[in-house]
């Protein structure tokens, strides 16, 4: 065995030439990863529901019993730029969650199963309540312009937009 | 606190967290042949003085990291992750892959465990097992040779790899299933 390797640490030990890093370093780390995770999840979960809110404020699924055509119209219609946030917030969640130490003790994609579906239940949740109603109706009172929420909610989540794609 | 054969490595740690850091060199002593020959294992370096700068940069990240460590967990599966990491950092780096020196495998086990006779393994040469071994995909390669070369438990693989125990223990059965069609076709 070398001792060699021992001596020299160990001086460098004593001369803190290497030192310990602080255990509140950690601790924030921790913290950072942990707020992290529930920020991405709130974020999802809210996203989902705006999406929600945006298929049935257009009246999207009630289009299907209308013919062929209106697949067209569908995919035209979905909105694209949310669901490219969601895709990107679940790539974001899928990092994040394998930072933690409970990710490798269970087959990863029950895992995300799991968080995908408790993120659909809460966003369900949402969906069903007064939220989007009244955020949308405070939106439309008030003066402020709040980029990307008053344009979806007031402008692209109503009737019109679909009844523009018949004219 | 008296550090003795009957100390724990998480006491080591907390005591040395928290009191005398020279007590790390105790840590030292455990396990830097266990880890030497870890690297050695996955690294198998042609200049041994990259063996001892690996190892001793181990030591240097465990120290630095020693406020990090949970001391419900077992100490021996985090110092192993840390040597495993530098050492696949290191491969990358040098764009080799992992190859390694069988000469101690236990032969008797692995005959068991790979159900071939045990006089097939007795006439193996070194490099036919070797070369069996090392031509494995590294993903069975590396939960395997802790297994079998570091004697650690699918528990502590699972914490070194992060991966599921379910997964360790395929990856090592296909590991196995790829040795035995490998040895057995070369002797039979």
């Amino acid at each position: 065995m070398s001792n060699s390797i021992k001596k020299e640490l160990m001086q460098k030990i004593r001369k803190d030439e290497i030192s310990m890093r602080a255990r509140w370093l950690f601790v924030a780390e921790r913290l950072g990863l942990q707020g992290g995770l529930a920020l991405t999840i709130i974020v999802l979960i809210f996203l989902l529901n705006a999406f929600l809110y945006y298929i049935k404020s257009n009246g999207l699924l009630m289009s299907l019993h209308f013919g062929d055509s209106i697949w067209q119209n569908l995919l035209h219609s979905l909105p694209y730029d949310l669901i490219l946030i969601i895709i990107a917030f679940a790539i974001v969640l899928n990092i994040v969650i394998k930072k933690f130490d409970f990710s490798y003790k269970r087959p990863f994609i029950l895992i995300m199963i799991a968080f995908i579906g408790t993120i659909m239940f809460f966003s369900t949740l949402i969906f069903y309540s007064n939220f989007n109603h009244s955020l949308r109706r405070n939106l439309e009172q008030s003066m402020m312009d709040i980029p990307f929420l008053t344009d979806f909610y007031v402008n692209r989540c109503c009737m019109r937009s679909m009844c523009q794609n018949f004219k | 606190m008296q550090i003795n054969e009957s100390t724990t490595d998480e006491q080591i740690v907390k005591f040395c967290r928290e009191e005398d850091k020279e007590s790390f060199g105790f840590l030292i002593d455990r396990y830097e042949l266990k880890i030497k020959c870890y690297i050695n294992r996955l690294v198998n370096p042609n200049d041994k003085e990259d063996l001892n700068d690996l190892t001793q940069q181990v030591f240097i990240n465990v120290y630095k990291n020693l406020n990090s460590v949970d001391i419900e967990k077992k100490f021996s599966s985090w110092i192993y992750r840390i040597a495993h990491n530098l050492a696949v950092n290191w491969l990358k780096a040098k764009k080799e892959k992992i190859s390694i020196d069988a000469s101690d495998i236990l032969v008797g086990t692995l005959a068991s465990d790979i159900d071939i006779k045990k006089d097939l393994l007795d006439k193996e040469l070194k490099e036919e097992i070797n070369s069996a071994i090392n031509d494995l995909p590294d993903k069975f390669k590396e939960p395997f040779i802790l297994k079998y070369f570091e004697g650690l438990s699918y528990d502590e693989i699972s914490e070194i790899l992060k991966k599921p125990k379910n997964t360790i223990g395929t990856m090592i059965s296909r590991a196995k299933q790829q040795l035995k069609k490998k040895l057995v076709n070369i002797y039979e």
